[in-house]
């Protein structure tokens, strides 16, 4: 259920060289009235990097070095109306210099809306589920669970929308979002004149001051690549706990989620379940274990796929980790595989939010 | 199931919350106005001001190490209410503020609007402003200055004055009131910052070891002189050479006194003091980060009665 990248590729590389080159060489300047080049209003620009070398017993086409992904992040206030956030993803070909360049997120929300109220408008990470919302150097894995590719894809799926959210004053936190877009995502048809509708639904609650209990429904519908329509539903849970007492004090993250997905072929459905925990100051470990069934084809005697990672990561900051993983993967209509995956993800630029 | 009978249930199950929440709308009590702060030092000067025309909440707790604050969704709850945000700045809350203003979806506290309120705005002397070459080899640097400036309680008498001004901007009836409170305030403030001067008098000019970068405000304030950090890097473990090297700078400069807050690493920084013959303070970095520190002046005579020993 990717996005369609392709057709962005000449256009946004020369858009951001035009960008960053005269910005490059005006930098002193900046202030001057009469050259017009101050960047004291540009956007705050990050550039997150993911290298990973990886080890299979499968001798698998991802085995090797790559060079994964380098996401380019704008944010910025626009006027007294408008917030804009840009996330734009160069994925570097295999052994190439040539990198594909997609426009992941690129959005506007509205300022000054009655209270509780939030629009967004452009091109966002549909709200399907919680996993389909991250950015690649955001997974707590170093790759998307199998339950989450087989469903939705491999990457966050996005597409070009509205999206109205409201955030009623309730005893505990409920967030509602609704949207629609133009179904060009890849598990619809694109050619199709219809939209694509959809709608969220979050409550967290503080257990204490350390721990939160959410729980999410996710619903998402549209025109099917077949006749019909194709319709994915999630549900999510999420328990969190971290001692505040200490700066990088022990902490425990526990997610799961269910994904279905439905359309005039038989059901595709999966899940996961994630497990991290912060053993030390500078140090994570995590587990994994993810299910989905694919549509069987003839002959095949089952329909299930099976996965099971564990993870120990070194964060010496919130600008670089390394992550070094184990995975066990029982794939449908291939031999079961072992691996080993090492992944540095490091970030410069603007300061990164904490994700919660 | 059909994708039809899919889509019947999932809305049925988007309906029940909806209408919980339409039932729940909780009836507007109509008096006092909702103020957040995200540290508890802005909230105890606000309480103070306001007295019962304003209800307060911090985010940050005061043993919480505000820079690492997790942005809980439950926070946005209480920003959303908020008709005044007041935040530290200087960047140090910038890894956790933006994600709960987006959340809140209060265009009261949005930025542009008055409800924002900077507090360091108020600081007439920013300490440790960076100079020279800039980056995070550094570690975890602050490019604006030192964001810890409530630990000098002469910048406190400050942030009083820019938070009474506003919140007689916001509500215009209470103005008058809102003078008053933080002209009685100040007075007490000032009273507990003279009693808290002659307290630690024997302290001016002596060297101290710091843990972290973050006590620059209350030595300035002191005079006493911050000579070395545990931490060689803001934000970084430090390496044994380093360690080894601060004990013998304890050592060498004959320190007495190793300060470390509640939320750091208090076992290393034990260690340290013990291995160069110095007495560890353990301190407060904000109000309520130890018992008996529920408002800005009983914070403040707690960390002067620690470091003085008593």
């Amino acid at each position: 259920m990717s996005g369609s990248r392709a057709p962005w590729r000449s256009t946004w590389l020369i858009a951001v060289g035009l960008i960053a080159l005269p910005a490059a060489r005006v930098e002193a300047q900046s202030g001057s009235t009469a050259t017009g080049t101050s960047n004291k209003l540009n956007p705050a620009i990050s550039l997150n990097s993911l290298f990973s070398a990886r080890k299979s017993d499968a001798a698998s086409d991802e085995d090797g070095f790559r060079a994964q992904e380098f996401e380019m992040g704008l944010v910025s206030i626009v006027d007294a109306h408008f917030r804009a956030s840009a996330n734009i993803a160069f994925a570097p070909s295999a052994g190439g210099a040539e990198a594909e360049v997609g426009l992941e997120e690129g959005y506007v929300t509205v300022l000054g809306l009655p209270t509780g109220l939030g629009l967004k408008a452009g091109r966002f990470f549909l709200p399907v589920g919680r996993h389909n919302q991250l950015h690649t150097h955001q997974f707590p894995f170093i790759d998307a669970p199998r339950a989450v590719a087989a469903t939705l894809g491999g990457e966050s799926a996005g597409d070009v929308g509205l999206l109205a959210s409201y955030l009623p004053d309730l005893p505990w936190y409920l967030d509602l979002q609704a949207y629609v877009t133009d179904a060009a995502a890849e598990a619809f048809d694109s050619a199709s004149r219809r939209v694509a509708a959809g709608g969220r639904l979050v409550s967290l609650f503080d257990l204490g001051e350390t721990a939160t209990f959410e729980a999410g429904g996710s619903f998402l519908r549209g025109p099917g690549v077949a006749a019909g329509d194709a319709t994915f539903l999630g549900a999510d849970l999420r328990l969190k706990w971290r001692d505040t007492r200490k700066t990088h004090g022990h902490a425990v993250t526990w997610v799961s989620e269910f994904l279905l997905a439905q359309s005039d072929q038989p059901d595709v459905s999966g899940a996961y379940s994630t497990l991290l925990f912060r053993v030390g100051r500078q140090w994570w470990t995590g587990v994994e274990y993810s299910w989905n069934s694919l549509i069987p084809e003839t002959g095949r005697a089952r329909s299930k796929e099976h996965e099971a990672r564990v993870q120990l990561a070194w964060v010496p900051s919130e600008f670089s980790a390394l992550r070094g993983e184990f995975g066990w993967t029982d794939p449908l209509g291939g031999p079961r595989e072992l691996s080993a995956t090492l992944q540095l993800n490091f970030t410069i630029g603007a300061h990164p939010a904490h994700q919660y | 199931m059909t994708a039809v009978q899919s889509t019947r249930a999932f809305v049925r199950l988007l309906l029940f919350p909806l209408v919980g929440a339409a039932l729940m709308q909780p009836v507007s009590a109509g008096a006092a106005e909702s103020i957040v702060t995200t540290l508890p030092s802005l909230a105890s000067i606000a309480r103070e001001i306001g007295g019962d025309r304003i209800e307060v909440i911090a985010l940050c707790r005061g043993y919480e190490d505000p820079h690492y604050i997790q942005p809980k969704p439950s926070y946005a709850k209480s920003l959303r209410k908020a008709v005044l945000l007041v935040y530290g700045g200087l960047e140090l809350e910038v890894g956790w503020l933006p994600p709960l203003l987006e959340t809140a979806r209060n265009p009261k506290i949005a930025p542009g609007a008055p409800g924002l309120l900077e507090a360091s705005t108020a600081v007439q002397r920013v300490l440790e402003i960076p100079s020279g070459e800039l980056s995070r080899a550094q570690g975890d640097i602050h490019p604006f200055g030192n964001p810890h400036f409530m630990l000098d309680p002469h910048n406190a008498l400050a942030v009083t004055d820019l938070i009474a001004q506003r919140l007689g901007e916001l509500d215009p009836a209470g103005r008058e009131a809102y003078l008053d409170g933080a002209a009685s305030y100040r007075q007490r403030l000032e009273a507990k910052i003279a009693e808290c001067e002659a307290r630690a008098e024997p302290l001016r000019g002596k060297s101290i070891v710091a843990y972290h970068k973050q006590w620059e405000y209350l030595a300035d304030w002191l005079g006493v002189d911050v000579v070395g950090y545990i931490e060689a890097k803001p934000g970084i473990p430090p390496a044994p050479r380093h360690v080894a090297s601060i004990i013998e700078l304890i050592r060498g400069h004959h320190v007495e006194i190793v300060v470390a807050a509640t939320f750091m690493d208090t076992a290393a920084a034990e260690k340290v003091a013990q291995s160069g013959g110095a007495r560890l303070v353990v301190l407060p970095a904000e109000v309520g980060g130890i018992e008996g520190t529920d408002n800005y002046i009983d914070f403040l005579d707690a960390v002067v009665r620690r470091l003085v020993g008593q």
